[in-house]
Formats: C-alpha cells, sequence, structure tokens
C-alpha cells in the first residue's frame, strides 16, 4: 500500500527529528523542512496529504503559508503546531483553513491526539483529491450516461451523480417537468454497485392510490376482490438494485407512512399479507413540486422527506442551461434523421434564433418533440424555422387564445379539447391545468387517460402528446428494466424512455 | 534619587521587565519541553517493541536530553532571576542568567542574543543586583524584539574589565537607546552608559 506522505514544517530540529521517526514508525512516509518557505516550494512540486507547521518559522510563518496554501490551491491538510496558542491566532489559523490546531509542547496526550487527527486529515485528503480528480475528468464532458450537456450545471449534477452513486443514500432529484429526472436516476443505479440488480421507475402521480399502493407493495391472493394470484410489488421486484419513484409528492399520504416505514425497516408487507418482507433497495425520488409548500400544506409528510432527501440534486431547467441547447439540438437532430431515413445537414440561421430564444419551458422533452416533429416534417437537408416553431407559436403568442367547438361537439368532447388545450398550455402541468379549469387534478388525469386509453375522438392533440409522456398511462407509469445490461437497456426503443 | 529609594524603584521596574522576559521566553520553554517530550515519545514506543535495536534510541536519547539541559539552563536563570537581589551583584554571572532568559532563539524572527566572552573572572560591582539586571535586560529587549513586538536583530553581548569599572557592551547593528523609563533609576544606581551608532555600553563601577 502507497505510503500516506506528511510534510513538517519547523525550525526546531530536536522536534522535527522526534516527530519524523514518530510518524515513521506509524507507517508514514515524512518530510521535514525548516522553514515556511521551505514548506511552499516543497508543496508546490509535490503531493503532501497533511503539513504540520509550526506557527512562528521563519521566512514565512505558518499563517503566512496557509494563506499562500489558500490563495495557490495547493491540496493538502494543515495541522497548526505551535507554543503561542491563543484564541486569537487559532481562530486564524482555522480561518485560513487550517485541519486543526495543536498546542505545544506536545506530551503523550497531545501527541496520540495528533495521531488521531492525521488520518482524518489524509482521509479529507483524499475526498478531496477524488473529488479534484472527477472535477477534472467531468470537465470538457458533454455526456453522462444518458444525460447530455456541458454547462457548467450540469456538470455539477454529475460531480454530484458520481460522487453519490456509490452510497446507499437516497436521493431526491428535483427539477421541471422535462428536465430528465429519470435520466438522472438511471445514472445514478448504473454507476452503483447495484448496477446489476433491476431499475425499477413508478410515476406516482399516474396511478389511483389502491393501484399505487398494489404497484408498491403487492398483494397476497384474495387480498380484494378479483386478486386470484399473488403478486410482487415494486419494492420486492427491486429488491437488490433501485427503485424511481417520480413525482413522489404527488402520492396520498396515507401511502406516504407505508413507504417510509419500509425505507426505515426495509421490510414490506403485501396488500393482505401478515408476514414482512425483506427488501434491499435504493430509493431514488423525483418531483417538480415545491416541497416547502407541500411539506406546509400536509401534502408531503415531513419525515419521509427527510428520508428521502439525503442528498439532493436539483436539475437546472434548459433556459438555465444555454449552453447545452445547441449540443441537445444537433444531437436530437442526428439521432430523428437517421431514425427516419433523411438527409438532414443541420438548423437554419432562422431556426437557430428561435430556438435559442424560446424558452422551453417544456424543457429537454419539449425540445426534443420539437427536433423530432421538425425532422418528420421537413422537406429540405436542412431545418427551416416553419419546420421548428409550432403551428400555436407561429406570429406572436405562444398558445392560441381561444378553443374553437364545432356546432355539434358533445359537452364530453368539448370539455376533453378544453382539458388538452389548457394542459398543453400549462407544458403538462396537471396541477396548474386543473387550477385553471377550476377541476381537480384526478378529473384531468381522467381525461387525459380517457384520451389515451382510445375512448377520445380523432381530433388531433396537440401538445400534451409530446410533453406529456410521463402522465400519459398506467403502462407508461410504470417501467421496469429487469436487469440492466447495456445490450438490453441500449436496445429499449427511445420511446420508451422519459425525458431526453 | 537616594540610593535606597532607586533600588526599591529597580526592584518594581525589575519585576515589570522579568514579566516581559518570561513572556518571550515561554515559547523557548515551551520548545524544550516539546523537544523532551517528542523524543521521549520515540524512545518509549520503540522500547516497547523487542525488534527495536538500543543503537535506533540513542540519537532521540541525545536529542531528549539536550533538550532537558536547554530547559534546565532556563528554569535556573529564570528561577535565580525571579528572586529579589538588593545585593550587589557579580555582572558576569548576571549577564548569563539574563542572556539564557532573552536569547529564546527564534529563527522566525532572527531575534536572539549571543555572548561573544564573559570569562573575565570577578566581575563584582557595587551596584545591587536587581539594578544590574534591569540595565541589562531592559536595553536588551529593545534590541531584540521592540515594544511591539517586531523583530529587530540579533544582539551581541560582551564583557570586559576596564580599570575600575566592568564594561558590557550590547552591539546590534543598530541603536540601542536605555529606555527612558529605566535611565533615571539606573543613573541613581551609579550605572553609567554611552549610546553609538550600533551599540550601547554599559559602565558598571567596580566593587
Amino acid at each position: 500500500m502507497k505510503q500516506a506522505k506528511i510534510l513538517i514544517a519547523d525550525d526546531e530540529a530536536a522536534i522535527t527529528t522526534g516527530l519524523s521517526a514518530i510518524l515513521e514508525d506509524a507507517g508514514y512516509a515524512v518530510e521535514v523542512v525548516a522553514d515556511g518557505q521551505k514548506a511552499l516550494d516543497t508543496l508546490i512540486v509535490d503531493r503532501y496529504g497533511v503539513v504540520l507547521a509550526d506557527l512562528k518559522m521563519p521566512k514565512l510563518d505558518g499563517l503566512a503559508l496557509l494563506r499562500e496554501l489558500q490563495q495557490r490551491q495547493i491540496p493538502t491538510e494543515a495541522i497548526i503546531i505551535t507554543g503561542q496558542a491563543t484564541v486569537d491566532s487559532a481562530v486564524q489559523a482555522m480561518q485560513q483553513g487550517a485541519y486543526d490546531y495543536i498546542e505545544k509542547p506536545l506530551n503523550a496526550e497531545k501527541l496520540n491526539r495528533l495521531k488521531a487527527l492525521i488520518p482524518k486529515a489524509l482521509d479529507k485528503y483524499e475526498v478531496q483529491q477524488k473529488n479534484r480528480e472527477l472535477a477534472s475528468k467531468l470537465e470538457g464532458l458533454t455526456h453522462y450516461g444518458e444525460l447530455t450537456g456541458q454547462s457548467e450545471a450540469m456538470r455539477s449534477v454529475y460531480q454530484v451523480i458520481e460522487a453519490v452513486a456509490p452510497s446507499s443514500a437516497s436521493v431526491l432529484i428535483l427539477g421541471e417537468s422535462g428536465t430528465g429526472k429519470e435520466l438522472v436516476a438511471r445514472a445514478l443505479h448504473h454507476k452503483s454497485d447495484r448496477a446489476k440488480g433491476p431499475f425499477f421507475a413508478l410515476n406516482c402521480a399516474a396511478l389511483p392510490k389502491e393501484i399505487l399502493e398494489n404497484e408498491l407493495f403487492g398483494h397476497e391472493k384474495g387480498a380484494f376482490t378479483g386478486s386470484t394470484n399473488e403478486k410482487a410489488g415494486a419494492f420486492e421486484m427491486a429488491s437488490g438494485g433501485t427503485i424511481f419513484l417520480d413525482e413522489m409528492a404527488e402520492m396520498p399520504t396515507d401511502i406516504q407512512v407505508k413507504l417510509l416505514r419500509a425505507i426505515e425497516t426495509r421490510q414490506i408487507r403485501r396488500l393482505g399479507g401478515k408476514r414482512e418482507i425483506n427488501v434491499d433497495i435504493r430509493i431514488v425520488a423525483a418531483t417538480n413540486k415545491n416541497l416547502q409548500k407541500a411539506i406546509v400544506d400536509g401534502e408531503l409528510r415531513e419525515d419521509l422527506y427527510y428520508r428521502l432527501a439525503v442528498v439532493e440534486i436539483d436539475l437546472p431547467p434548459l433556459r438555465e442551461r444555454a449552453d447545452d441547447i445547441q449540443l441537445l439540438a444537433n444531437e436530437f437532430l442526428a439521432r430523428f434523421s437517421q431514425q427516419n431515413g433523411k438527409a438532414i445537414t443541420g438548423f437554419e440561421d432562422a431556426a437557430w434564433e428561435w430556438i435559442m430564444s424560446y424558452h422551453w419551458p417544456g424543457n429537454v422533452r419539449e425540445l426534443k418533440n420539437a427536433v423530432e416533429r421538425a425532422v418528420i416534417m421537413s422537406r429540405n437537408a436542412t431545418i427551416g424555422p416553419n419546420d421548428i416553431i409550432p403551428r400555436h407559436l407561429r406570429g406572436g403568442g405562444e398558445m392560441p387564445a381561444a378553443l374553437t367547438i364545432p356546432v355539434g361537439a358533445t359537452a364530453a368532447e368539448a370539455r376533453r379539447q378544453l382539458v388538452l388545450r389548457t394542459f398543453a398550455s400549462t407544458s403538462g402541468d396537471a396541477a396548474r391545468t386543473g387550477k385553471v379549469l377550476g377541476l381537480s387534478e384526478e378529473d384531468v388525469r381522467a381525461e387525459l387517460l380517457t384520451l389515451f386509453n382510445g375512448a377520445g375522438d380523432a381530433s388531433p392533440a396537440p401538445a400534451p402528446a409530446d410533453n406529456g409522456a410521463e402522465l400519459s398511462a398506467p403502462r407508461a407509469a410504470r417501467r421496469q428494466e429487469p436487469v440492466a445490461t447495456p445490450a438490453r437497456a441500449a436496445s429499449k426503443k427511445p420511446s420508451s424512455k422519459k425525458g431526453r | 534619587m537616594p540610593a535606597s529609594a532607586a533600588a526599591a524603584d529597580a526592584g518594581v521596574l525589575w519585576l515589570a521587565a522579568l514579566q516581559r522576559a518570561l513572556g518571550r521566553a515561554a515559547h523557548d520553554v515551551k520548545d524544550a519541553l516539546n523537544g523532551v517530550s517528542v523524543n521521549l515519545e520515540v524512545i518509549r514506543s520503540r522500547a516497547a517493541r523487542a525488534e527495536a535495536p538500543a543503537a535506533t534510541v540513542a540519537p532521540f536519547a541525545d536529542a531528549a536530553a539536550q533538550q532537558l539541559d536547554r530547559l534546565t539552563a532556563l528554569l535556573e536563570a529564570v528561577l535565580a532571576l525571579g528572586r529579589s537581589e538588593r545585593e550587589p551583584a557579580d555582572v558576569g554571572i548576571t549577564l548569563r542568567r539574563v542572556v539564557t532568559l532573552c536569547s529564546a532563539s527564534n529563527a522566525a524572527t532572527d531575534a536572539r542574543v549571543v555572548v561573544r566572552d564573559v570569562s573575565v573572572g570577578d566581575a563584582h560591582t557595587r551596584v545591587p543586583g536587581d539594578v544590574v539586571r534591569l540595565a541589562l535586560v531592559s536595553p536588551l529587549l529593545e534590541a531584540v524584539v521592540g515594544r511591539r513586538g517586531e523583530p529587530r536583530g540579533q544582539v551581541e553581548c560582551e564583557l570586559a574589565n576596564e580599570a575600575d569599572a566592568i564594561v558590557v557592551r550590547l552591539h546590534a547593528g543598530h541603536p540601542v537607546p536605555m529606555p527612558l523609563e529605566v535611565a533615571e533609576t539606573l543613573r541613581a544606581a551609579g550605572v553609567t552608559w554611552s549610546e553609538s551608532v550600533d551599540e550601547l555600553s554599559l559602565v558598571f563601577p567596580r566593587a
């Protein structure tokens, strides 16, 4: 095993000789320098996990050395050792980034403290070193898993995923609809030790309470009328892998209680069942809701929030990732051109102008759908503004303010059109649609489900078909990736994926 | 100022100067203690390992002993100078103790006191011990660190026997003024001095 390196900076030879012998006996590789300037010079050319520096040293004292280390961003953890311990100097040292502070004389007790401090400081150095390596690895990266983006905001997201994926911590992904929350969940799964286990995604908003409960926990034979067979729920099926609970804040509160219990005990009980079943799962949840408000309004249990939000990942909306729009648009263009057998080479300048100036309320999903539609509609080698700009956005307003209902249409058809158009105008936000129309969110969802289950009329649905994939139907609400091998994951149809 | 009043005044002034000198010596005391403990810890831990040969602990025993000597000298000087001394003193002995106290070797500031020669045999003055200490310590502290703790460099001390006087030269490479607050007390007790651009010469009348 590689020896951890420690640098001692002190002008007292009698101390440094003894101290270096103690640390060498403890298994460290130790170098000694007699002043602060030499310490700085040494740290510039070589890496030391810990530097033990006297506060008073020739040329550059301990505090000045700390300042230089901070200014030059030299990675090391400094422990200040001094014979002139005052509260002021201790505070100054800590403010300037010292890991800790020990007062001379180093009697047996203080030496023991120092020996205990060093491994902790080295651990911190190692973690920070890994983070630095990771940051430099991610620099310039345009793709991460299925995510695309090279903006600062996305690189920060990649960094958090990379750091948190190997742990078993629950992760809460926050972000507007269409930002790619499920892709982040998949990346967390694939980068974790559970990658060989199942990834199970469930949209909590798309299912009625009873079905959601059944989907989560399963049921025993005879649990309810018509349950002729036993059925394992998501927790059992995701055991050994990751369960992704999308739109988590939409979950009814009594199911939240059961979920909390399952997270805490790692055990579940099927509906109608009497035995506890052990499950080994990692939970990744996502929402586009204001959680603080949901907690205050009693829609989300605070204890569940804290259980799920061990780590939070905030996905930026596309309008805050201007650097990524061009990259994404080009990537979608290449993908859909190939899928549709078209030789489209790029976007016209006017199309680019619109793409870059539009605020993309439906985020990456909206951009993807816009490009796919443009590729299909285009008859030229390039995408023009008329191909990419949706009809309802041409000529000023983003959405038509009026809706024409033909005479003779049924009240049900009129209601459905109204729900669909409003749903589209809210970029696929069922809750907002309900508020605007004076309907409950459940009514809106029921209306949408009716359409997607084939009960709707033949009139074309506008934006919801693009934006509302995650709200479309129970089959889309439950997406299991049985055992995620790269080949199988790649063979999935893009249309079965949510987001990008 | 009568001689007895000057001696009493010197006692008070000396205590103030001693306090300042001790503050400066604290770093040296802690460094020496640190040297002892750290080297003893090496010896202790290596002695506990059966396979560690004695030769591997010997240098640390030497280093600990060296630091202990340094500490002993400092403590002896502090204990001796801490006692009031109103009787006439030996300037040579007092100078050695004062230098030990003030010579806190602080490489960080390069402020230290070194003694070039103090072997002049009997150096008894008729000036009381507290006054001699005060006369030596006050300018020495000014010369090495200044009033606000700013480093002022190294001072060399030289003791000489001249006719009816014992002369101590404090050579600093810069002016070494006698602090005003002690000047009158020293003069009243019979100590004289002369200042030049780079040194201070103190003259103590021989006993």
